[in-house]
Order: C-alpha cells, then sequence, then structure tokens
C-alpha cells in the first residue's frame, strides 16, 4: 500500500469514528428507529465523501454531516407518512429540543461507547435492570447470582458510565 | 444530574450490542468504495479555513480561501436565491445548493443541490447550466425545471418550459426532456426513464392503483377484486383520491384508515 493509500484510509476512518455514532444517535432522535437510523447515517457519509472525493471543500465538516442527516431523516419521515405529514414526538417522554440535539448526540454516543466497553457480565446487568425493567431479584435469578452481586455490578456500571460522560478530552467513537 | 440521566435512559432505551458499530459501517463504505477514500490533510484544512456568513434565512458562503464555495440551504420554509447569472433557484424546505462563486459563470454554470429545486435558468449558450445532483446531471442551455432528490432512491426532473438533457452522474446517454415532461432516474440506474402521465381512475399497470375522488364502496369493490378478499366498511358516504404503488393489502388498508378516519373490515374470501 502506497503512502497516500494509507493515509486516504486513515481519512475516512477518522471521519467514521469522529461522527458515525453521534450522527447515529442524532438521527434516533427524529427516527425512532436505530435500523433507520443507521441506514440514514451510511447514506450520508457516504453521500459526503463522495463529493468530497470529487473536490468539494466543506468548511465545517461536523455542521454538514449533521445537516445532511437532520435532512435526510425529516425526508424519510415525511415519506413514509405519506398522508399525515406532520411528524410529532408525541408520545415520547425523551423528548430534547432540536437545538440540543447535536451536542446530546456526543454525550450520548460517549455513553454508549461506555457501554460497550463495560465487562460482558457487568453490562447484560445494566441492561437488564435499567433498560429492561427487571428487578434486583429477577436479574440475580435469571444469572443465577446474588442479589447483592447485581447491585454491586450495577454500581459499578454506573460509576463507570459516569467517568465515560465526563470525559473531555477528544474520544473516538470506534 | 437530571440531565445526565436523560441521556443515559434515552441511550439504554435503544442500546444493543453491536448496533451503531463504527467498524462495521466503515467496512460497509470501504466495501462499496475501494479507491475513494479521502486525504486527512484535506479534512484539517477544511475544518482550519473557513468563513461562514449566515443570513437570517440561510444563507451560508463556505469559503476555504482557494476554492469559494457558496452553499445556500432552505431550512423549514421554500426560499428563492438569485445567481450570479442571474438565474433563478427556488429551494424546498430542507434543500440545498452550491456552486464555485469564483468559476460560475465563465465558462460553465456548475451547481450541485440535495433536496428538490426548481430552477429558473437564463439563457447563454457559451456557458451551459448544469446541475449536479447526488448521482444525475441535467444540462440545460435556458429554461424552467424541477430537480427532485427528496426521495433517496430516485430523481426526479421535471420540464416547465425550454429543453434539458437528463444524465446520470459521468455519463453521456440521457434523455431529453421538452415542455411538460417528467422522469425519473432510479439510483443505480445507467439511464433515466421518462414518465408517462398517469390517468386517473385507471390502473397503469399490475401495481398500480390510483382512485380520484372515487367512491369509498367503489374502492373497496375493486380492492377486494384485485387481492381477492371481502371488503367493507360501516361509512359509505367517503370518496378517496390516492394512488398506491403497493401490493401490500395491509399497508393499503392501514393507509385509508387512516386518512378517511375510518374502520375496514377484511374477510379471506
Amino acid at each position: 500500500m502506497s503512502i497516500t493509500d494509507k493515509r486516504q484510509t486513515i481519512s475516512a476512518e477518522e471521519i467514521f469514528r469522529r461522527y458515525y455514532r453521534p450522527l447515529c444517535l442524532y438521527a434516533l432522535r427524529y427516527l425512532r428507529s436505530p435500523e433507520n437510523s443507521e441506514d440514514v447515517v451510511q447514506d450520508c457519509m457516504t453521500a459526503f465523501l463522495e463529493r468530497w472525493d470529487e473536490g468539494h471543500e466543506v468548511a465545517d465538516v461536523k455542521s454538514y454531516l449533521f445537516m445532511m442527516v437532520r435532512n435526510r431523516s425529516l425526508d424519510m419521515l415525511r415519506r413514509d407518512s405519506l398522508i399525515d405529514s406532520q411528524t410529532t414526538d408525541e408520545g415520547f417522554d425523551d423528548v430534547i429540543d432540536e437545538d440540543d440535539r447535536e451536542e446530546a448526540a456526543f454525550i450520548e454516543a460517549r455513553l454508549w461507547t461506555a457501554i460497550d466497553s463495560l465487562p460482558e457480565k457487568c453490562r447484560e446487568v445494566l441492561l437488564m435492570s435499567k433498560r429492561d425493567g427487571l428487578k434486583y431479584e429477577e436479574i440475580a435469578e435469571e444469572m443465577g447470582i446474588s442479589v447483592n452481586t447485581v447491585k454491586n455490578q450495577i454500581s459499578k456500571a454506573l460509576k463507570a458510565l459516569k467517568e465515560g460522560c465526563h470525559r473531555v478530552y477528544m474520544f473516538f467513537f470506534g | 444530574m437530571d440531565r445526565e440521566n436523560r441521556h443515559l435512559r434515552f441511550v439504554l432505551k435503544y442500546y444493543a450490542p453491536g448496533r451503531f458499530d463504527t467498524k462495521s459501517a466503515l467496512r460497509a463504505y470501504r466495501a462499496g468504495h475501494p479507491a475513494k477514500f479521502r486525504l486527512l490533510t484535506r479534512f484539517t484544512i477544511g475544518i482550519a479555513a473557513s468563513v461562514a456568513v449566515c443570513i437570517a434565512l440561510g444563507y451560508h458562503i463556505f469559503n476555504t480561501g482557494r476554492n469559494a464555495m457558496t452553499t445556500l440551504y432552505a431550512y423549514d420554509k421554500s426560499v428563492s436565491y438569485t445567481l450570479p447569472d442571474s438565474s433563478v433557484v427556488t429551494l424546498s424546505p430542507h434543500s440545498s445548493l452550491s456552486y464555485n462563486a469564483e468559476s460560475f459563470g465563465n465558462d460553465s454554470r456548475r451547481v450541485e443541490m440535495a433536496g428538490k429545486v426548481e430552477f429558473s435558468v437564463t439563457k447563454n449558450p457559451e456557458a451551459p447550466f448544469v446541475a449536479n445532483a447526488s448521482y444525475g446531471t441535467v444540462t440545460v442551455l435556458g429554461t424552467q425545471f424541477v430537480v427532485d432528490e427528496l426521495n433517496p432512491d430516485s430523481i426526479g426532473v421535471s420540464v416547465t418550459s425550454g429543453k434539458v438533457k437528463f444524465t446520470a452522474k459521468d455519463r453521456a446517454e440521457g434523455v431529453i426532456l421538452t415542455k411538460g415532461m417528467h422522469a425519473c432516474l432510479l439510483a443505480g440506474a445507467d439511464t433515466p426513464e421518462i414518465i408517462e402521465p398517469t390517468k386517473p381512475d385507471s390502473i397503469p399497470d399490475s401495481h398500480r392503483l390510483v382512485f380520484d375522488h372515487t367512491p369509498l364502496p367503489d374502492v373497496l369493490n375493486r380492492l377486494s377484486a384485485h387481492f381477492n378478499v371481502g371488503l367493507t366498511c360501516q361509512e359509505t358516504d367517503k370518496v378517496l383520491t390516492a394512488e398506491f404503488d403497493t401490493e401490500n393489502l395491509d399497508e393499503i388498508i392501514m393507509l385509508i384508515e387512516k386518512s378517511l378516519d375510518v374502520k375496514i373490515e377484511k374477510k379471506t374470501k
């Protein structure tokens, strides 16, 4: 592989690692579907990199990508609700203002990555408790561990997530 | 703390191992673009060298110093702009159009667009007007037309006056469209297809069902015959104007119920 090839490979990787996951979480705020969010972001990043490859210079890559993802998400919502074009967040209890969604996407991408990096058992206990709403006793029975261990694992997971969320240095979402 | 918890709740609600996986996404991109990875230096230059001017309705100028790209946006409302050659572009909501401010109009008028844009192009045979959508290109000398790529799977072009040539990107062969004509380019296709206008209350092909102010009982009779089922509804005084290009009956029923606020009973014959 030539030096040029190597540098080119790094570039696409950089852009994906910086923005792919935040963009997915950003799209998720609009679409409420992880699968559709992944599709929209993949399409946008591909289109962006293709245009860039043709020599387009973009002053603010981040803003450009977020705008593309927002527009395509809204397009998808409009297309999928053929008759009722008014899309709302009604019925969701985790709605945040549009202006704050970009910042939220990076915070949530860090949290997502922090969950990814938890030990497997710790992550499983956390998800059963906080995502699936199971009681400590139910988790203990399901996993064959004591209730105290469940509590410890959840406490450990939340501590790790809090630390992950507070990291302020340049963070890649690999 | 509450804000942090809100973010965490949102993440946990949708979290699944392997979802939103950057490496998989990158692999998928590389599989389709083996020779199109970008230079890191360009990325750095793109961020470092920037001058952005934002005017209330969404007029942005990105200037990288060497290569001045002007990008026009429409956010929530349609906006019309006049280009340096006096051509007028009307951007539908959430659409964008960009051009090189330094070279535009010299010997060509090349613009890049996304979304849906109506063009009213001034005549200038010396500098053809070229509109590039994501994977299609329209070349004109002076005319009025609309390019619509709001649906990511296809690009539609409608000509109001004059004559345009519509091709897939980087292809020489395409279709010539004149006043009143419409063509569609599907993603991945080599050439666009000219779309014939649909006649109301007819079935142009077996996959398309068109209703124009049709009484609901007639709609249900036609659907029943088409799908070999029995469809009934208590409401008989409603009329439907719709076009379905799906063979999914449940989806059609759901759309009719939603649009007319009725309940349709289905019985298998």
